[in-house]
This record gives structure tokens, C-alpha cells and sequence, in this order.
């Protein structure tokens, strides 16, 4: 049976914001605890930072390609272009990463003005 | 103008590492923390968090509940999992797992950063300080430990990490209700904020597997959304992820029998 059947949304809302809560603060606590006694170097270290950018990738790329909200407005080829340019840009003439965000949010706020103005 | 406020900007942080070689006491520590937080990291975050607080408006969470996630679990990639699987219906296991996952990084980055702060008799608890630990707030510590005094850092690190943490809320509470009354030119840049700002990270990646697990689990990530979205994230990160380190296990295997 699952615990959240006999819930509000309200209630189910919150005590899943505890969950979440809690397993991002297992790792930060774990990391006091083992601070000195643990290799850098081990594999599970290796796994779980593997395992921890393919998660953000993932999310990195579903939130440019697949969004929700006022974003999927944006045409995806417009979306992948400021993408493209804005990671160009840091890369090749070593812009730091302020910079960049505020070249893409520069060509973002353009792309608003159009649909607006345009 | 715009010349002039880098140039204020640049000489503001050069100050600041230049008192921090002669700082000697934990409140001169965090003090220098505090400036260098509010001319680090502090306004990166401070746009992640009015973007997430955008983000949470557009997809029809409170205000308060949005506020809440900022400053309880204060870790933007795993607030946007979070909010991004509630919108497309994820069961509550798969959430919490996806989430968990996402945070497995605090792992390696506090136990890279803590080793290098000495204890001291009388210091504020280390479990509770250590939720000031974010991306923005460890990077800085890590490039400016090394110049100065052992017994500075806990203040430093203190310093850099209430600031972020302070300006989380109104930052998300700006972001919340800009979205709704400001035009659209101003929201997409504020939603866009987040993905470009993860993106761009993604450049300072040094290390060829971690490299190879953000392209894998992003191109999987953006194939397994279209057919399976409620466990895509899970999907990718732990099934990509692995894969991406079974490739780099075994091509190390390989070339050490050589």
C-alpha cells in the first residue's frame, strides 16, 4: 500500500518536499562523516559522479529541448542556436560563465521583444 | 559603463584576496567571506534562484512552496528535478531517487573541501553548516583556500555560504512574482537562466568520464522524455551513467594489462 493514498495533495505535497529534503542533505551529512577517511579516488567515487552529470545532462538538455511553460514558446531551433552561441562563445574567445548568461539572456530577451514587437 | 563596473569589479575581488592573505581571526574570515560571496557567487545565484522561482510560478506551485524548496534543500539542479517530475507525474519513490541522486555530488565535494578546514574546540556545528554547501560557494572556496591561514577558513566558508543562502529566498520570491506581472521579453530570459547556466558549467568539466556521462545521459535524456517521461531522469542518470563508467572502467582495465 502506498503511504501517500490516505493523503491531501496538500499533505502529499509537503511530505514528499520532506523526502527530497532529507535525501539531498544524506549526502552533504554523509560527506562530514567520512571527511578524511574515504579515497577521492575509489570506484564507487568514480560511479556515483558518472551516475550524478548524466542525471544533470540529461536535465540540461530537456529543459533547452523539451521544455514547459513560457520557454516552449521559444522554436527549438532558436532555443539550440542561443545554446550553441552562448557555449561558442565561453569556449573559443574564454568569456567567463557571467558573461556568457548574460549573452544568452541578452538573445533570449531579443527573441521576447520580437514576438512582442515584431 | 559597462568597462568601468568589471574594472570596479576586478579590483573589488583583487582587495579581497589580497586581505585575505593577512586575515588572522575566524570573524575577519567570514566578513571577507561575505564580500567575496556577494562579488562571486552571490549574483549567479541570485539569477539561477529568480529563475527557478519563474519556473515554479509557470508551473503552478505557491509561493510559499516554491520559497520552501529554495531554502530547505538549496541545491538548484535538484529543485529542478524535483519540480520538473512533480509537473509530469512521477511516482514519489521515483522522485525521491532521482533527487538523492542528483545530490550525490555534495558527497565529493565535501569531502574535498571539509579536510582542509582544521576543527576547533569551540565552532559553529559542521553538520548543520554544511548545508551552505552549493556549486557556487565551493568553487570559490576551493580557489582561495590555499591563500590563506588554515584557521580563516571555516569563517570564509561560512561567510560565502550564508550569503548565497540568504539571497536564495528573495531570489526566488523576485523571480515568482516578476513572472506573472512583467513581459514576456523579461520572463524567457529568467527561465532560460537555469538550463544555460548548467550548460555552461558543463565547460569546466576537466575529467574525460564525467564528460562523456553528461553527453550520453543528455542525448538519452532528451530520447527517453519523448517515450518515457515520468522515469526519464532515472533513466538516464543512473542507466547512462553507469554505462559512460563501465566503458571507462574497462578501457582503463584494458590499458594498465598492456
Amino acid at each position: 500500500m502506498n503511504i501517500f493514498d490516505n493523503m491531501t495533495p496538500e499533505f502529499q505535497w509537503w511530505t514528499m518536499l520532506t523526502l527530497v529534503v532529507l535525501g539531498t542533505y544524506f549526502w552533504r551529512g554523509l560527506g562530514v562523516l567520512l571527511a578524511g577517511h574515504v579515497s577521492q579516488d575509489s570506484e564507487v567515487f568514480k560511479w556515483l559522479s558518472a551516475v550524478t552529470y548524466a542525471l544533470v545532462g540529461a536535465l540540461t538538455f530537456k529543459l533547452i529541448l523539451l521544455p514547459i511553460g513560457q520557454l516552449a514558446q521559444v522554436p527549438i531551433t532558436y532555443r539550440i542556436l542561443v545554446s550553441v552561441i552562448c557555449l561558442v562563445y565561453v569556449v573559443k574567445f574564454k568569456a567567463g560563465l557571467s558573461r556568457g548568461l548574460i549573452l544568452g539572456c541578452i538573445l533570449m530577451a531579443g527573441y521576447g521583444l520580437y514576438i512582442s514587437y515584431g | 559603463m559597462g568597462i568601468r563596473c568589471l574594472g570596479h569589479y576586478n579590483r573589488a575581488m583583487d582587495r579581497i584576496l589580497h586581505e585575505l592573505n593577512s586575515a588572522d581571526t575566524f570573524s575577519k574570515g567570514m566578513k571577507l567571506g561575505v564580500k567575496a560571496g556577494i562579488y562571486g557567487p552571490g549574483p549567479v545565484l541570485l539569477a539561477g534562484m529568480i529563475g527557478f522561482g519563474a519556473m515554479g510560478h509557470g508551473i503552478g506551485l505557491s509561493w510559499l512552496q516554491t520559497t520552501s524548496i529554495s531554502f530547505l534543500m538549496y541545491a538548484l539542479p535538484g529543485q529542478i528535478v524535483f519540480i520538473e517530475m512533480m509537473s509530469m507525474g512521477a511516482s514519489s519513490s521515483v522522485i525521491t531517487i532521482a533527487v538523492a541522486l542528483t545530490s550525490t555530488r555534495f558527497l565529493t565535494m565535501v569531502l574535498t573541501l571539509f579536510p582542509q578546514i582544521p576543527k576547533a574546540h569551540k565552532e559553529p556545528s559542521r553538520l548543520l553548516s554544511v548545508h551552505l554547501v552549493a556549486m557556487s560557494s565551493w568553487a570559490f572556496c576551493m580557489r582561495d583556500f590555499p591563500k590563506m591561514k588554515p584557521e580563516v577558513r571555516y569563517g570564509y566558508f561560512l561567510g560565502i555560504g550564508l550569503i548565497c543562502w540568504v539571497l536564495a529566498v528573495p531570489g526566488t520570491i523576485l523571480g515568482y512574482i516578476v513572472y506573472e506581472y512583467v513581459p514576456i521579453w523579461v520572463v524567457l530570459p529568467l527561465v532560460f537562466v537555469n538550463p544555460l547556466f548548467f550548460l555552461l558549467s558543463f565547460v569546466d568539466v576537466v575529467v574525460p568520464l564525467n564528460r562523456i556521462a553528461i553527453v550520453v545521459g543528455g542525448l538519452s535524456g532528451a530520447f527517453f522524455y519523448s517515450y518515457f517521461p515520468e522515469n526519464a531522469l532515472l533513466m538516464s542518470g543512473l542507466g547512462c551513467g553507469t554505462l559512460a563508467y563501465l566503458y571507462d572502467y574497462f578501457k582503463r582495465k584494458k590499458s594498465s594489462t598492456r
